[in-house]
């Protein structure tokens, strides 16, 4: 047993390994999760929210149940800023009555659309994101999508309006389907 | 050139130089009103561009936050309506182009590669011209990053159109401008030069056609105005020489006065004491004259005495005689010789010796006769009719008796044994004469006592006066004495002074 074969026991382990479970994060989570939180912190940019929303806290709150992309997002988002305050993710299990509202929560693919913490802040001034299908039709405000290697959005204005929150023409411009209005990339 | 132009007429001149000033003023007018408009114009594309690629970059920036690039291009396919902009490229990540607008037919510009990102204001606008086209840089921002940059490729071949038409414009004012400046100065020249040529016209006929050399030499203005400062320069040399040729006259005359006023002063003094010479004689001869008068008064004033002593010697004569034989006539004697006694005293009493005021004398003598006669006692009213005659006293004298002996047979004939009567006695000077007349409106019959030698003695007396007596007989009597007036000295100053007031009185 030399130095050859234990480099070569090695290779042969590493080939028989399940392809899937490292070899897919990497292709998949990156670079879309990177994407993903660039665009929600573009969403924060071009949309506004409720003067009492922003009072209430110190940072611009972007919240996920998603613990893989709140790591991903804090490390793409980090340094940045909306207005005069900083970003900051913040992983959630259930929003409690108590806590702090954040501005953007992010419900990740996996995240079924009827999800009752989706139904209780549907009301608040909080950008919901998400990418499951039939997002937007449950009350989600922002669906993305990924079409041919590209993130798209479709974005529910009705949903938006009934919290509040103002999403500007230029986003309204961009999105595949703007439902709860006339399509904007259509009159265009 | 300039010795050229100095050999111009001044009426030439004066149309080069103010052509010249007002081609200028306008031509430079012009330039600036173009290069203020161009300047105008660059700044207002620029602010359009501005604008534009402000409105454009913002609206750009969601696409290019969200990686958009088919957003981006529709974004920038705007531009197509604005016929300027010829290019529009949206860069991003250090000048990668993200979307692109080109226009139809025009090659695509790279000039953005060139394009300094790092240095300069990163916010900034940058905008520089070259040849027709105007290159603009727009940033994009979103919260305060730069995420990219707007490159606008502008074409103003439009605008460089409008320059040469608006200079073509300009052209075509100047030259308009330029024909009515000309004739303007056509008319305006002749304000200054029609007066100079009359001046040098003038000047030639007082000098001639003859230039001074030395300005020739110099080549000085041959236009008027080198005539003028010839002709000046030589009347300046002839008026120095007249000045001259004054100071020597007048030094003459100088002379001359001086020694005229010598010789004046020395015929004054002489005429001044001729003058004083005359004076002590007028002088002397006055008081002569004075001692003379007085000498002549005092004589009348000694006859008078002594045909007073006479009269008194009758008087006497006639009271120690009483009522007698001769009486009457002793009476008429003495009141002949009272007559030459009033006269006498009238000629030392009065102003001139050698006449006598002989209406003053009639009335005083009358009052006396009157007296003498007693003519008031008896009612007899005497009328005088008197003109103012002055008589020499060769004619007062026998005039003087021959009243005395008219009034007396009046007083002593004409009213016996009437109770009242009147006498008239009438002085006046006709054509040369003097007629003296006594008339009463008594028993008449004068003429019948021509042989008494009272009437003989005034027959006597009127042709010693050269005149004549006539005696009328009707409603009383009336005698008449005629005879040629003697003007007296006095009389004739009289007349003179009389005859100076006429003609005063005629002329004034």
């Amino acid at each position: 047993m030399g130095p050859r074969f234990f480099l070569f026991s090695l290779l042969i382990i590493l080939l028989f390994l399940p392809a899937g479970a490292l070899g897919r994060d990497l292709s998949y989570r990156f670079p879309t999760d990177q994407v993903t939180a660039a665009y929600l912190y573009n969403f924060a940019l071009f949309s506004h929210w409720p003067k009492s929303a922003l009072d209430q806290r110190e940072f611009f709150v972007i919240a996920t149940l998603d613990k893989d992309f709140a790591d991903i997002a804090a490390a793409t988002l980090t340094g940045r800023y909306v207005g005069d305050r900083p970003v900051k993710v913040q992983l959630i299990h259930n929003l409690d009555e108590g806590d702090a509202a954040p501005h953007i929560v992010f419900f990740g693919e996996d995240e079924h659309p009827s999800s009752p913490l989706l139904k209780r802040i549907s009301r608040l001034p909080i950008l919901t994101v998400g990418r499951a299908p039939g997002f937007t039709a449950t009350g989600g405000m922002i669906r993305l999508v990924t079409v041919e290697r590209r993130l798209h959005f479709v974005i529910n204005l009705a949903a938006t309006k009934k919290a509040g929150i103002t999403i500007s023409s230029e986003v309204l411009r961009l999105a595949d389907e703007v439902e709860g209005n006339v399509p904007v990339r259509g009159i265009e | 050139m300039i010795v050229s132009f100095s050999k111009l007429p001044i009426k030439t001149k004066l149309i080069i130089m103010m052509m010249t000033i007002s081609c200028t003023a306008i031509l430079l007018v012009t330039l600036i009103n173009d290069l203020v408009n161009v300047h105008q114009d660059r700044r207002d594309t620029v602010a359009v561009l501005s604008a534009i690629g402000a409105i454009v970059a913002f609206n750009s920036r969601a696409a290019v936050a969200f990686n958009d690039a088919d957003a981006a291009n529709q974004m920038l396919s705007a531009f197509q309506f604005e016929p300027e902009i010829v290019q529009a490229v949206l860069l991003v990540d250090n000048a990668r182009p993200f979307a692109e607008f080109l226009r139809k037919g025009q090659l695509q510009d790279t000039a953005w590669q060139s394009f300094d990102w790092t240095g300069g204001e990163v916010f900034a606008t940058h905008e520089y011209f070259t040849g027709d086209f105007l290159y603009f840089y727009q940033p994009v921002v979103i919260e305060g990053e730069l995420i990219g940059k707007l490159f606008i490729k502008a074409e103003l071949s439009s605008l460089r159109e409008r320059y040469l038409l608006t200079g073509l414009i300009s052209l075509g004012a100047l030259l308009v401008a330029g024909v009515v400046a000309y004739f303007l100065t056509l008319r305006l020249q002749r304000l200054i030069s029609e007066p100079l040529q009359q001046l040098v016209g003038e000047m030639g006929e007082v000098f001639g056609d003859k230039r001074d050399e030395e300005a020739r030499q110099v080549g000085r203005g041959a236009d008027e105005i080198g005539v003028l400062l010839d002709g000046f320069k030589r009347m300046l040399a002839r008026i120095n020489q007249h000045k001259r040729q004054l100071t020597t006259v007048n030094a003459k005359l100088e002379e001359r006065v001086k020694q005229r006023t010598a010789e004046l002063v020395l015929a004054n003094d002489r005429l001044t004491s001729e003058v004083n010479r005359r004076v002590r004689i007028e002088k002397k001869k006055d008081a002569l004259l004075a001692e003379k008068e007085l000498l002549l008064r005092e004589i009348h004033h000694r006859v008078k005495n002594n045909l007073q002593v006479i009269s008194s010697l009758i008087s006497l004569q006639l009271r120690k005689n009483g009522v007698a034989e001769g009486h009457s006539e002793l009476l008429s004697v003495r009141e002949r010789i009272r007559s030459m006694v009033l006269i006498h005293e009238q000629l030392y009493r009065g102003e001139d010796l050698n006449e006598v005021a002989f209406d003053q004398f009639i009335r005083v003598f009358i009052d006396q006769l009157a007296v003498v006669y007693g003519a008031t006692d008896r009612s007899i009213a005497v009328r005088e009719e008197l003109h103012a005659v002055n008589l020499s006293v060769d004619q007062a004298v026998p005039c003087g008796i021959i009243l005395s002996e008219l009034l007396g047979n009046a007083f002593k004939h004409a009213f016996l044994g009437r109770k009242s009567g009147h006498v008239v006695v009438t002085l006046r000077q006709v054509r040369g004469f003097v007629m003296l007349s006594v008339e009463d409106n008594g028993w008449g019959g004068i003429d019948k006592a021509t042989r008494s030698l009272g009437l003989t003695l005034v027959h006597s007396l009127a042709e010693q006066l050269n005149g004549e007596m006539t005696f009328i007989d009707a409603n009383g009597s009336r005698a008449i004495l005629k005879f040629p007036f003697h003007v007296t000295r006095a009389t004739a100053i009289l007349n003179q002074a009389n005859s100076h007031k006429d003609t005063e009185k005629d002329l004034i």
